[in-house]
């Protein structure tokens, strides 16, 4: 079976992109006005193992393409393929229960997102329960203590319930509910955004740590530019439905083409106060700009660095 | 009243004006000595301020930094006289220093007046910027309805004179087509809008003292950014005093003149700007400096990360409250609470590390890379200046 053969070949499949999203577009109609396009035509792909950073401001459709991706939404148009398989239309039983047990999502805000009322070890147990329900107890108990010890949750908070951790505890909490069962994509929508800054770091260190040992692939939605460099090997910089801008961390960092990649780098308060006290950020109105996303395609600027512009446009940038 | 961040555009000089002048002479805007604050809850009493000491001078910027829970938005509240029901006052006092109706120089202790005296203070003298604009607005009102209520409550202007100040606010804080925004209801203009017209109403009866907390959380770091040049630029206008909260190290650099950092209801370090950035003292500051990643950070190291979590503020808390998360706690730290250590006339830092018998600790060394790497950005930039000139 198809699917078999896709967890035998992990290592030899490295060249293969996890995850494909082609021409995603998601519109929402609103009763008597327009549609609004939340994607308007977006394409990535993800390598297994990889952290892919999405960024850009409120509205600009960040998470409303990891809703899509993990099929919480239904998507207008497009195409989504995850370890070989379409997912974008009606999926099979089958099909289904695949993508649940291999894709996973940690939210915002951890205390809106665990059931307050159910011990925590039933909350990360979840996964098992709905794909394995015939473990025996023991078992079950066992998976759960181990996921706790990856996270950094003690066993002997695993009968309490969300109220009775903090912040940062919760959101391992959903860590350890989205990686129970070892999927292949965990889709972080800014997961570490309502954290302390110490704790922050903590997580990051987490999630990068399990990375490594379980091979997991992360698509991180984030408007914190400075820690989506850290975490990710490329980047998708999104404004107003399209990816503007996409690239490896360093091409895009090194060198941003795109007016609003540039001004959403320069917004990031920098650390030393000397040379942070008189730097005055790159500003960008899209319609004082006149540019129209729509009428732009992808130009490569170099490697894997890619900017959607006009030729004019393009010519203009990289003067 | 020359506002010490208002001297020259150069970064070095607009930096050395931040050291504090000869305070001798004057009092501070605000004054917090030994405030301590609890909460009844169900499961206790919580501790959440256990004796704040901070002051704030005439135009100047003080950031209070700190995780949520180390008690900067209770000691901000306190200021504005918001208290909620469970609290309980156990003690210290805020000066606060204003001039009144005739210009004449007052101070009133805010923890000890009542309720009236308090609401002639709010909006006229002290004012506050919440993080979320749209909770801090009414739907039901208009922009222009909301700006007038608290000059019609302290000024008394006439309804000509009334508009043209609702004007001449919504200009101030850079907001365009403005006869037509003094129309339309919060739910009309986008987040940063929003938070600019909350700005203007902190602003509308000219404060002596502003107090932000976390103004700019809830914003996109574009609109952040804009957010945060405006309070500096209306500050330089109008000489206000700032009280500045985020636990963003970031925009402390931006806006601050003067640091708190707070840990369990405490100021554990005080200093400039600089003090604290370039030649932090207490561990607890350098694990915060440390784990925020900035552009220069290299992927491949792993972030600093202060172990543990903060304590829980309804245990009696012996000793430093930092010490169970310290690496380089002494026995001390579990026995005895450190006092605060001068490090110089403007900084000061409680921790054991800084008395005479301490063994002699260093700041981890990915923080003095950092910081090493910063002055020298900062030399660059004093030495393009130069060229330039």
């Amino acid at each position: 079976m198809a699917i078999d053969e896709a967890d035998k070949t992990k290592d030899a499949a490295g060249d293969q992109p996890l995850l494909i999203v082609n021409h995603l577009k998601q519109y929402f109609p609103i009763p008597g006005r327009r549609v609004v396009k939340a994607i308007d035509d977006i394409s990535f792909d993800i390598m297994p193992g990889e952290t892919v950073g999405l960024v850009g401001e409120s509205g600009s459709g960040k998470s409303t393409t990891g809703r899509a991706v993990i099929k919480l939404d239904e998507i207008t148009s497009g195409q989504i393929v995850f370890d070989g398989h379409d997912i974008s239309g009606k999926m099979s039983r089958e099909e289904e229960g695949y993508l649940r047990r291999n894709m996973s999502m940690v939210f915002q805000d951890s205390g809106a997102s665990l059931n307050p009322y159910r011990k925590v070890i039933d909350t990360i147990a979840t996964g098992l329960d709905a794909h394995l329900p015939n473990l025996d107890k023991h078992e079950r108990e066992q998976r759960v203590y181990q996921m706790m010890d990856r996270v950094g949750l003690s066993r002997s908070q695993a009968n309490r319930y969300p109220s009775q951790f903090s912040g940062g505890q919760r959101q391992r909490v959903c860590l350890a509910r989205a990686l129970i069962m070892n999927p292949k994509l965990v889709i972080a929508d800014e997961a570490i955004s309502a954290l302390d800054v110490s704790i922050q770091a903590q997580v990051v260190n987490l999630m990068k740590d399990i990375q490594e040992e379980m091979g997991t692939a992360y698509l991180f939605i984030a408007h914190d530019l400075s820690m989506v460099r850290y975490i990710s090997s490329r980047i998708c910089v999104m404004h107003l439905g399209h990816i503007v801008e996409k690239g490896r961390t360093d091409e895009i960092f090194a060198n941003p083409v795109h007016p609003y990649t540039k001004s959403l780098i320069s917004a990031i308060p920098q650390f030393n106060p000397e040379t942070e006290r008189d730097r005055v950020p790159i500003t960008y109105d899209v319609h004082k700009a006149g540019i129209d996303y729509t009428k732009g395609s992808y130009h490569n600027v170099s490697g894997q660095h890619y900017v959607l512009a006009t030729d004019q446009e393009f010519a203009a940038w990289t003067k | 009243m020359k506002s010490p961040i208002a001297s020259g555009n150069a970064s070095a000089a607009s930096i050395e004006a931040q050291a504090p002048r000869d305070h001798v002479h004057e009092r501070p805007v605000i004054k917090i000595s030994d405030l301590t604050i609890s909460f009844k809850t169900a499961n206790g009493i919580v501790h959440a301020v256990r004796g704040v000491n901070m002051d704030l001078y005439r135009g100047q910027t003080v950031a209070i930094v700190g995780e949520s829970g180390s008690g900067k938005s209770v000691s901000a509240k306190q200021i504005m006289g918001i208290h909620s029901h469970n609290e309980i006052y156990e003690g210290g006092s805020i000066e606060f220093t204003y001039k009144d109706d005739d210009g004449r120089e007052k101070t009133v202790d805010l923890t000890k007046i009542d309720d009236k005296e308090m609401a002639a203070l709010k909006g006229k003298h002290v004012a506050m910027v919440f993080q979320d604009p749209l909770t801090s607005l009414d739907p039901t009102m208009t922009i222009e309805g909301q700006l007038s209520e608290s000059l019609t409550e302290h000024m008394g202007l006439s309804a000509e004179a009334l508009h043209a100040r609702c004007v001449e606010l919504l200009d101030l804080v850079g907001i365009t087509d403005v006869e037509a925004r003094l129309k339309s209801y919060p739910h009309q203009l986008s987040g940063g809008m929003r938070q600019r017209v909350v700005i203007a109403i902190a602003l509308s009866c000219d404060p002596d003292l502003l107090i932000c907390d976390e103004p700019t959380t809830a914003l996109d770091v574009t609109i952040q950014a804009r957010i945060l040049q405006l309070i500096i630029d209306l500050q330089k206008k109008l000489g206000t005093s700032v009280i500045f909260i985020t636990h963003n190290l970031g925009v402390v650099a931006k806006v601050a003149d003067y640091v708190n950092v707070m840990y369990a209801g405490k100021v554990v370090e005080a200093g400039t700007l600089k003090d604290i950035f370039y030649d932090p003292r207490h561990p607890y500051t350098w694990g915060l400096l440390s784990s925020m990643p900035s552009l220069s950070t290299d992927r491949s190291e792993r972030l600093f990360t202060i172990p543990g979590n903060p304590p829980n503020m309804l245990n009696d808390i012996q000793g430093d409250a930092f010490a169970p998360r310290n690496p380089y706690a002494l026995e001390i730290d579990y026995k005895m609470e450190p006092p605060a250590f001068q490090v110089n006339e403007h900084h000061w830092a409680a921790t054991w590390l800084l008395d005479s018998r301490a063994p002699k600790v260093e700041m981890p060394e990915q923080l003095r890379n950092r910081i090493a790497g910063m002055k020298l950005e900062s030399a660059k930039l004093r030495e393009g200046d130069g060229n330039g000139d």
